[in-house]
């Protein structure tokens, strides 16, 4: 415990040192403040005293918390957080490894009575301590500014801390991994930084390829939609063409005649008695092979992405968990009602944004949490047990 | 019954992964209660014998215990402090805290550690810079502090790695008291140096390792045994050739490997020559050499000098000094050239067995 107190002390100290940690705190600060000065009325957005109307953004259509909570989503946990905090988070921490490990540091921490797997994951979890302290701090003020001015106390806020903390250690572990290889700041720094494009550029791909897949389904449902309605036209028209065809009864016989079954039509009759019949299905067997493919694609960048951290869909999570759909169900962009540019608009089948951003919105939230969790932490832990196997075994 | 010895180790080897045979198959016993000094030549496997004994490198192959527990044992560490070569202490950290964090680190209590580092930046006169950050200390500063930091925890054995290095006279002669006062507290100290003087003054016994082997240890009387010699100087030079002639039964012949291990380089060295009795001499213009310790043996070589009239200026008794003995040890006996500095290549030393 003495040693652990020791190194958790150290770790606070070397932070404490840096100015980076500072800069990065008092930034945080800063969005906070921000946050503060932003508020929500009536008629707009306000900043400070002043007001700026906004016909689509105001309290009618979502309340002061929510706003708030928005804000902190989207600004505050996935800008400054997820994207600027954890490169200043890796930019002060990417040296840990590299200088615990340079000749005459590493030597007076071995000589010491504690084993190196010990000391390998005491100083691995002191390195997350840096994002923790910073969402920490930021996430407690931000629950304190929507709790001041959106009156509503939301401690789901909170849970920004294990949430950043986990994503910042996906890119730690590797980060880890490469300074021990490396003993190398710069290298480490790098090439995790590298690593951590190459996980957005796959995910942002995938993203792309389950938007073209729903696009997609959807263009197929509402096609599907059409192709029963104009079935059902097509067949009463028929049936009124055949009534009309049919000779007129007896009188006398009329009222004991039973009434005639429901002609059922085949595919082909109706086709040749609706011209556009034949059209839309051509279009939806072109469509459900695109469907196909955009299947296969998402299915293949699935297994690949499979064994890789989940950084974006971590921060989704704590998204999805502070922003449900009914608190911005009231809300409509300006924008949204025009396709969201996926191409196919040869047609007059229209898939809005709206439609599509909730469609991706539900296709989020119905992803596994331990699919999303279990791969990411499945690849740190079998990163961080390279890493720690290295240095357990590794001549200093 | 002896107290069980501080370090005693047998059969070490460490071979690298690039196949360089930093050990070989090294054996040493270390006493309890002494200052042991390590020398050899850069390469000589010197830094790898510690680092293993403190468990910062993995032995290819060792058996052997450090304080009674088997080598590697991480909790006998607790009972060893390490002063390692070009060592780096955080820069954020002020003296005292450097103190406190390695006191911590093994396991020591914070009361103790309080009182301790206090005590010890004391002893190091670094008292001044307790508050100051390492990043402002001079070579020299950092060395005591390094000092300060292996006693922390007041070990039973302290390995110190050229603890002299880049450090001024005053600073030498102040960490030769220190160690002086480690042996007076009953510790065991392995000093591993270059300065081969500072070894001298304060080690009771030495050890020389040469490519991965410690070629010989004991105590300074011990390594000097039988390479006494006498200086005999002459008032005005003397060709060697005329001197032989005073000499009866004297046979010239090249001075083998061994015979005046300690003494002067063979510079100026005219001839040299052996009697039965096995007692070499060396001859130079000046002074000639007597390789005995026997007194009576000198006194009647310096009979026959006078007899033929040549004015004796000196006659004293040399012994070789540790520079001396190191220098015997990292010279080819074959060739008198210096061995070359450096570890081992593991495939050479296989083609050569």
């Amino acid at each position: 415990m003495t040693q652990t107190l020791a190194l958790l002390l150290d770790a606070y100290r070397e932070l404490h040192s840096k100015k980076l940690f500072w800069i990065t705190m008092l930034l945080s600060g800063l969005v906070v403040v921000s946050f503060g000065c932003v508020g929500i009325t009536e008629h707009g957005v306000s900043v400070l005293v002043w007001e700026i109307p906004v016909e689509f953004f105001n309290s009618r259509v979502m309340s002061p918390a929510t706003f708030y909570k928005l804000l902190f989503a989207n600004l505050g946990i996935s800008f400054w957080l997820a994207w600027i905090g954890i490169v200043l988070a890796l930019i002060s921490t990417a040296g840990m490894f590299p200088d615990f490990l340079a000749n005459g540091s590493i030597d007076l921490m071995l000589s010491r009575p504690i084993g190196r797997w010990r000391l390998f994951f005491t100083k691995y979890f002191m390195g997350l301590l840096f994002v923790t302290l910073q969402v920490g701090v930021f996430s407690l003020a931000s629950m304190l500014i929507i709790g001041i001015r959106g009156h509503s106390w939301e401690p789901s806020v909170l849970l920004a801390v294990p949430l950043v903390g986990l994503m910042f250690s996906y890119l730690f572990c590797v980060c880890t991994l490469l300074g021990i290889l490396t003993r190398s700041t710069i290298a480490a720094l790098l090439l995790t930084i590298l690593f951590w494009v190459f996980l957005f550029g796959l995910h942002t791909t995938n993203q792309v390829f389950v938007q073209l897949r729903e696009h997609t389904a959807a263009r197929i449902e509402v096609m599907q939609q059409r192709i029963q309605k104009m079935e059902r036209g097509t067949a009463l028209m028929l049936d009124k063409r055949a009534a009309a065809e049919k000779p007129p009864a007896d009188a006398s016989g009329s009222a004991a005649e039973p009434k005639p079954a429901p002609v059922t039509y085949t595919a082909a009759q109706l086709d040749e008695a609706n011209a556009l019949l034949p059209v839309i299905r051509t279009k939806l067997v072109a469509e459900q092979k695109d469907l196909r493919t955009w299947k296969r694609w998402t299915l293949g960048l699935g297994v690949a992405r499979a064994a890789l951290p989940k950084t974006a869909e971590t921060v989704e999570l704590l998204h999805n968990s502070l922003i449900k759909p009914q608190d911005i169900s009231r809300f409509k962009a300006p924008n949204e009602d025009e396709d969201p540019g996926l191409g196919r608009d040869d047609d007059d089948i229209h898939i809005s944004g709206r439609q599509m951003r909730q469609r991706m919105d539900e296709l989020s939230r119905a992803e596994p949490l331990s699919w999303i969790m279990g791969t990411s932490l499945g690849f740190e832990v079998v990163v961080v047990l390279i890493a720690g196997v290295i240095f357990s075994r590794r001549d200093f | 019954m002896p107290p069980p010895p501080a370090i005693d180790l047998s059969h070490v080897s460490k071979t690298y992964k690039g196949k360089v045979q930093a050990l070989r198959d090294v054996s040493i016993r270390i006493h309890q209660g002494e200052v042991f000094g390590l020398l050899g030549p850069n390469g000589a496997g010197k830094s790898t014998l510690v680092k293993i004994l403190m468990t910062v490198i993995r032995p290819t192959r060792a058996s052997g215990t450090v304080l009674g527990a088997p080598v590697g044992d991480k909790a006998t560490l607790a009972r060893v402090g390490y002063l390692p070569e070009h060592h780096k202490f955080p820069e954020y950290l002020t003296g005292a805290q450097v103190l406190d964090f390695y006191g911590a680190m093994s396991k020591m209590p914070r009361a103790q550690r309080l009182s301790r580092a206090a005590e010890l930046l004391d002893t190091v006169g670094m008292t001044a810079w307790a508050a100051s950050p390492v990043k402002s200390y001079s070579k020299g500063m950092r060395q005591r502090l390094g000092i300060a930091q292996a006693l922390m925890h007041s070990p039973d054995l302290v390995v110190l790695d050229e603890p002299t290095d880049g450090v001024d006279p005053v600073g030498r002669r102040d960490i030769r008291g220190m160690v002086q006062r480690m042996r007076d507290e009953g510790k065991t100290v392995l000093l591993n140096s270059h300065l081969l003087s500072e070894l001298e003054m304060v080690c009771d016994r030495v050890g020389i390792m040469v490519k991965g082997k410690v070629t010989s240890i004991g105590t300074l009387d011990e390594l000097t045994l039988g390479q006494d010699f006498y200086i005999i100087e002459y008032l005005d030079p003397q060709p060697a050739a005329h001197i032989v002639s005073l000499l009866p039964g004297l046979t010239v012949e090249p001075r083998p490997a061994g015979a005046f291990a300690g003494a002067p380089r063979d510079d100026g060295v005219e001839l040299s020559g052996r009697w039965d009795t096995g007692v070499w001499v060396r001859l130079l213009a000046q002074s000639m050499h007597v390789g005995t310790a026997d007194l009576a043996t000198v006194w009647r070589v310096v009979d026959w000098l006078r007899r033929d009239g040549i004015m004796i200026k000196s006659v004293r008794q040399s012994r070789p000094t540790l520079e001396d003995l190191f220098i015997q040890a990292v010279t080819d006996p074959t060739t008198g050239k210096a061995l070359t500095p450096g570890a081992m290549d593991a495939k050479k030393v296989g083609a050569a067995s």
